[in-house]
């Protein structure tokens, strides 16, 4: 746990302030107006240019989104990619605000026994197809999605089997039978 | 058709597959089309055919494995996926790269550009049945190939870039034989540019066809040629440029080509026309490059960090966010390739089209669906899952056809 | 007086005709070259090399292509109703064939004036354009009978393609049989033969409607939209397979040799060549010795193939050179173009006949 912890605030690089003074603007700006939904813990600017970071709670996603696209028409959407964080697992919204010419990501954890939190579907609609991929690969569970199918897994796929969570098993050991990752078992 | 009589439907709704195998498609894709008579009403897309689990793989695989295997993500844009995760790679390393090397990086990625839209206009030829100018301009999409195999050793995976530079340098020679092999592709180019506009049956095939209003390219985040075919500046080289297209954007000389038409007819003339761009560009990448080293060493162990690398690939904003954790393997890395974004506003476009245009609208969108697909391993629901081999397959397809005699 | 040795000869020969000379094999020899003919020249016009190994520079790849369909397994969808679906290649290919009998090649029968195809009768034309129409409509029911989605909807779109474009292709027909006053094909091209040659002007609009429509006719680009590989796979052939597809795309090529046979009967002057030069070792003597004799057969038949091969070369040109239209891009072309076109000829024809040649003395 500890580890996880230390390994987490490492990722995080700051940038100064020099050279990068319109993105604390525009997350300082964020951060004054969404003070409930934000995290403090994990919201900067990176070191590489025209990237912010936003830790958010995930029950407020939708509110924050909606304010994103009222306020700055942050209208690009790029792609949510899951991470398993141990106890937690994540999902990272990335945006594009394309007037300001900066990549935004609101990142939410959820709880690994729970993983829910409200879709932006019906706000975003691109977002449809990636947040069925979410939930078929790492069980994260958006409420409310208008259009639940399945995107990259089988139709016959087992319940509970999340392949790209850290500690999932093959059960049927395939990625160890494979010829390109590891010894090939006779067929 | 329907036994109950009550609900009389003229003509009667067919639902017509396109795909998973389909003479259209170069990669399995299912779309399925209602039509009534030849009007599309409805359209679902389905893709997801062709998982090769390499987020997975990836994560078992060090950083300088990774960049073979993100270059084989796809054939056509091999250089895009792989010079991304090398700049993603650098970027989370905080490396900086020689200057030699990002010029020759950028060149890579612009020959690739050249290609993958000649590629395309052939492709859309082929859909609409002008096999005469895409069997013309796949000949002449020949000279970028050979260029690319004569730079980089390889006709499609070039694996050009490398953590922190490039693998191979480039000499007089070979920029004065390309220099010359642009001025003629370039007449070509501007030729197929004519064909395409002048031709009338192919103008009328892609004129007012597949329309993407800008409020809806917006909403479904339409990105690449796209999103610019219907009227939005997205374009990573001008919006978040790196490498050589830093100092490329800061002379001025180039501009983002924009379409407002928004229908096929629009993403067509913006592919076109953005060739003609791509091989400006290179002309001055190759006159511009400075001298000196063309490689960095790069410690194997990156730092923890994560990084959103975003690239123009041919067909659109590519990304690649890699989280590092201080060893030589990625503990996440996420590819969206374009073509994901796109499918989005796919079943708009297709809806009140004819049947006849469907392949030129799918065709239109450049879709890449092996970039799309790429995050699982297939495998079926029973336990005692079978990796069957060529002769397992024959020799159970000869007993089917041993239990089932020919049909007369 | 015949005696029965020579009625057995007769007979004998006849037969030989309808199987061998003029007849099946001469056709189907024909068709298959024809089809070499035009790929080689599409290949060409693409830039491509065409079949190249089979035979002189591919010339046997047709061939080939045929025997090896005929060896491969033929399948027959369950859905399908499986007697008509068996039918629909054999009567398309009896059909193509009856229809290529018709072509004035050789003179069969020396008695009457004209050269004479192995059928003819007056109004004969009548009966080609019956047999074409008949064509059409085997292929409309072969979509259905194949009880495949994209089969189907190739052949509604055959069936809009085919009644669109056979108006303009009759409408192109009558004006040499107005020129000539008959409805026999043997009969229009001796006359037109005869024609001065002032009447040429007359026959160019209606020649090129003829070829427009018969690019049609043979659902060759730009109107293919019944085919379309990329949208419904090949439309109402997509379950035909082995002998069936072969002998389907036999009568194909039959189609094509008769299509471009018929323009050279009635556009091109049929098997004469020579006969048109106006001095009278060439328009009597020349005429008269091939008339009679038997060398006068391999004259014909090599003038009547290298003029229907240049009709090949143009049709694969028009194959070349356009882009698929969609279907409801060609009935719009079909109506608002090649119909009007066809009427306002005919008018123009009518009128030249009455009011102008008179005035010009144009006999």
């Amino acid at each position: 746990m500890s580890d996880t912890e230390a390994e987490k605030i490492t990722e995080h690089h700051p940038a100064p302030r020099e050279g990068h003074e319109v993105e604390y603007e525009l997350l300082e700006e964020i951060m004054g107006d969404l003070k409930d939904s934000i995290i403090e813990e994990g919201t900067y600017v990176h070191k590489q240019p025209r990237r912010i970071f936003v830790q958010v709670h995930p029950e407020t996603i939708r509110n924050v989104v909606q304010h994103m696209l009222d306020k700055y028409d942050m209208w690009q959407f790029i792609t949510v990619s899951g991470r398993d964080l141990g106890d937690d697992l994540q999902a990272c919204y990335h945006f594009v605000i394309n007037d300001k010419k900066i990549a935004i990501t609101f990142r939410l954890n959820v709880p690994r026994n729970k993983p829910e939190h409200p879709t932006i579907s019906d706000l975003v609609p691109a977002a449809e197809f990636i947040e069925n991929e979410v939930r078929e690969l790492f069980g994260i569970v958006q409420i409310g999605h208008p259009n639940v199918r399945r995107i990259e897994l089988p139709e016959d796929w087992p319940a509970n089997e999340y392949p790209m969570r850290k500690d999932w098993e093959d059960p049927r050991r395939l990625m160890k039978k494979s010829r390109t990752t590891g010894p090939k078992e006779g067929v | 058709m329907t036994s109950a009589g009550r609900r009389i439907v003229i003509p009667p709704r067919v639902t017509i597959p396109i795909g998973p195998q389909h003479p259209a498609l170069k990669e399995p894709g299912m779309f399925k089309l209602t039509v009534e008579g030849e009007h599309i009403v409805d359209a679902v897309v389905n893709i997801g055919y062709n998982h090769r689990s390499i987020e997975k793989i990836g994560e078992n695989n060090t950083h300088l494995q990774n960049l073979y295997l993100a270059s084989r993500i796809c054939g056509i844009c091999s250089a895009t996926h792989n010079g991304n995760y090398a700049q993603a790679v650098e970027f989370a390393a905080e490396a900086e790269i020689p200057e030699r090397a990002k010029f020759i990086r950028t060149l890579i990625w612009e020959l690739d550009r050249i290609h993958s839209h000649i590629l395309w206009l052939g492709v859309a030829f082929h859909e609409v049945g002008f096999d005469t100018a895409f069997m013309l301009s796949w000949r002449d999409r020949e000279i970028v190939m050979d260029m690319l195999e004569n730079i980089s050793g390889n006709r499609i995976h070039h694996d050009m870039s490398t953590i922190g530079g490039v693998r191979r340098n480039i000499s007089d020679a070979q920029k004065e034989q390309m220099l010359k092999g642009f001025d003629k592709l370039e007449e070509r180019v501007a030729f197929y540019r004519d064909v395409a506009i002048h031709e009338k049956t192919f103008w009328n095939r892609v004129d007012g066809v597949g329309m993407l209003e800008a409020p809806v390219a917006k909403k479904t985040s339409a990105v690449g040629p796209t999103g610019r075919g219907s009227g939005l500046k997205v374009d990573v080289r001008f919006n978040d440029p790196t490498q050589a297209y830093i100092p490329m954007m800061d002379t001025g000389d180039f501009e983002m080509i924009l379409s407002d038409r928004g229908d096929v007819a629009g993403r067509s003339v913006v592919r076109v026309i953005e060739t003609i761009e791509a091989i400006n560009m290179s002309r001055w990448l190759l006159n511009n490059m400075p001298d000196g080293p063309i490689r960095e060493r790069v410690r194997p162990r990156i730092q923890p960090n994560e990084v959103l690398a975003r690239h123009e690939a041919p067909r659109g904003e590519l990304i690649h966010y890699l989280v590092t954790n201080g060893t030589n393997k990625p503990d996440r890395w996420k590819v969206r390739a374009p073509t994901y974004n796109n499918w989005t506003s796919m079943a708009h476009c297709l809806r009140g089209d004819y049947l006849a245009d469907a392949p030129i609208i799918l065709a239109a969108i450049d879709p890449c669906y092996s970039c799309t697909d790429r995050v699982v391993i297939v495998d079926g629901a029973d336990e005692a899952m079978r990796l069957v081999s060529l002769d397992n397959l024959r020799m159970e397809s000869n007993k089917w056809h041993k239990e089932h005699p020919r049909r007369e | 007086m015949q005696t029965p040795l020579d009625v057995t000869i007769q007979l004998l020969a006849q037969t030989l005709a309808v199987f061998v000379f003029p007849g099946i094999l001469f056709i189907t020899f024909l068709a298959l070259l024809w089809q070499w003919v035009d790929r080689k020249a599409h290949a060409r016009f693409q830039n491509r090399f065409g079949p190249l190994h089979t035979g002189w520079r591919g010339i046997l790849q047709p061939l080939m292509d045929f025997l090896k369909l005929l060896g491969k397994e033929d399948l027959t969808p369950k859905a399908a109703d499986r007697r008509s679906f068996a039918a629909v290649p054999v009567v398309m290919l009896v059909l193509s064939l009856v229809s290529a009998m018709f072509l004035p090649i050789v003179d069969m029968d020396p008695g009457t004036s004209g050269v004479q195809g192995i059928l003819s009768f007056e109004g004969d034309l009548v009966f080609l354009l019956f047999l074409s129409t008949l064509m059409a409509i085997t292929i409309v029911l072969a979509g259905y009978f194949s009880s495949n989605r994209y089969g189907q909807t190739g052949s509604a779109r055959t069936g809009m393609l085919l009644i669109s474009f056979e108006i303009p292709l009759i409408l192109a027909l009558v004006t040499p049989a107005l020129l000539t006053g008959s409805l026999r094909l043997s009969i229009i091209t001796h006359e037109l033969s005869k024609l001065s040659p002032a009447y040429i002007w007359l026959m160019v609009i209606p020649f090129i409607i003829y070829i427009i429509s018969l690019q049609a006719e043979l659902e060759r680009i730009p109107f293919d939209a019944s085919h379309a590989e990329v949208e419904i796979v090949h439309g109402w052939q997509v379950e035909f397979s082995g002998k069936k597809l072969a002998m389907i795309n036999l009568a194909e090529d039959i189609m094509l040799m008769f299509g471009a046979g018929m323009v050279t009967a009635l556009f091109l002057g049929g098997p004469l060549l020579l006969e048109f030069i106006p001095i009278p070792l060439f328009s009597v003597e020349f005429a008269g010795f091939m008339a009679t004799t038997w060398v006068g057969w391999i004259y014909y038949t090599l003038v009547f193939m290298f003029k229907s091969a240049l009709v090949i070369i143009v049709l694969s040109n028009m194959r070349t050179a356009f882009a698929r239209w969609r279907i409801d891009q060609i009935v719009r072309a079909a109506w608002k173009f090649m119909v009007p076109l066809a009427i306002i000829n005919l008018v123009l024809v009518q009128i030249a006949l009455v009011y102008i040649f008179p005035i010009l003395g144009v006999v």
